[in-house]
């Protein structure tokens, strides 16, 4: 009796095991994970790089002292860092601009939400971003004088997300942040 | 025979799991509005909003005067009536280019029909801009859909479904934007 119940168990043990594993395979779980190809590209200035939600394009910075967009005087001792590129929306509906997805680092100063995004156009801020519009932009901080000066060598990184459906709320979240490429500039 | 049946049964039940698991609506699904159909210089009613919707030009630049705005893409224009019929409110408004949904641009402020807050019994006519690709309205200038409903975004509400043709138009130098007005229904 005991003999039959053991070998019950582990037919029901093996029979499911298959049905997991028969469901598993369609859903991925036995893709390997590729490392190298998560690595962020290192791009040259003026290199295009496409994530899922926008793609980039990462061309100049340089160290302002007026922000742009704005005609008041600017309060001392405070300059504006300005990353000149293009952005383009890789979603099927008008898109927001997420500040985070570009991110500076100059030494020991990490950059992370730009404080504005403007068209390079007419300096006005970018809000929307339509479908597959490849749309020339500035990205700007706000920093210490003297934090970041012409010649500094700095790091742009792009920020890729992953979509997911919002399980609580409604919509699109933009999930899992890497860097997918990184930018080495000069400021002008 | 029993278990066989059972088995039969666990297996049935785990196709017709998968199957509501496929056919679930999405959430966009879940809230996509109501759409009235109607078709240009009609008048249609939604439950928020109605909308009449007159010629579409195109043109490479867009002006009110003041502002100037260009674009890497071409500007789609539209004149369209609206009147809110509940409150005061914006029309949020959307033109579909095949399936890509693209909203009308903030770019040119109150100066644009959606920019404004309209007032119930007061309709309003004035033009909608939005900014696309020349691509996109090559490849879909003949089967472009304007959609009109309330603000801040017309889910599980109604919205006005206008077919737009934009064959043949060619992109003008410049347009200067006309100035909100009243008008009657």
């Amino acid at each position: 009796m005991g003999a039959v119940s053991s070998r019950r168990v582990a037919v029901a043990a093996v029979v499911a095991l298959g049905l997991l594993v028969l469901v598993g395979w369609p859903l991925g779980a036995w893709d390997g994970v590729d490392r190298e190809a998560a690595r962020a590209d290192l791009l040259a200035p003026g290199e295009r790089h496409v994530g899922e939600r926008y793609a980039s394009r990462v061309d100049s910075a340089q160290v302002l002292a007026q922000r742009p967009g704005l005609s008041l005087d600017p309060e001392p001792g405070v300059a504006y860092l300005v990353v000149h590129g293009t952005l383009e929306a890789r979603t099927d509906a008008t898109d927001a601009v997420d500040r985070t997805t570009w991110v500076v680092s100059a030494g020991d100063l990490e950059l992370t939400s730009a404080d504005t995004v403007v068209l390079a156009v007419d300096e006005s801020s970018v809000l929307q971003l339509q479908p597959r519009l490849e749309t020339e932009v500035a990205w700007v901080w706000e920093i210490d004088e003297g934090d970041v000066v012409a010649g500094d060598p700095v790091r742009v990184s792009v920020v890729d997300r992953t979509a997911e459906e919002s399980n609580l709320g409604r919509g699109t979240l933009w999930r899992l942040p890497r860097v997918g490429a990184v930018v080495d500039l000069v400021v002008s | 025979v029993r278990r066989l049946l059972v088995g039969a049964a666990a297996a049935a039940l785990l196709v017709v799991a998968f199957a509501v698991h496929l056919t679930t609506p999405s959430t966009e699904e879940s809230l996509a509005p109501f759409v009235v159909r109607s078709a240009p210089g009609e008048w249609a009613q939604g439950r928020a909003v109605a909308a009449r919707v007159g010629d579409a030009r195109v043109a490479a630049t867009l002006t009110d005067g003041d502002w100037t705005g260009t674009t890497p893409g071409v500007w789609v224009v539209v004149t369209t009536d609206a009147e809110p019929l509940l409150e005061p409110t914006s029309v949020a408004a959307s033109l579909w280019l095949g399936e890509r949904r693209y909203d009308a641009s903030d770019r040119a402020g109150t100066s644009t029909l959606d920019g404004l807050p309209l007032s119930p019994g007061l309709p309003s006519r004035g033009q909608l801009a939005f900014e696309v690709p020349v691509g996109a309205l090559a490849g879909h200038a003949d089967t472009a859909r304007l959609w009109i409903g309330a603000r801040p975004a017309p889910e599980l509400d109604s919205v006005v479904e206008v077919p737009l043709d934009l064959t043949g138009l060619e992109p003008e130098p410049e347009l200067v934007l006309a100035t909100i007005e009243r008008t009657t229904r």
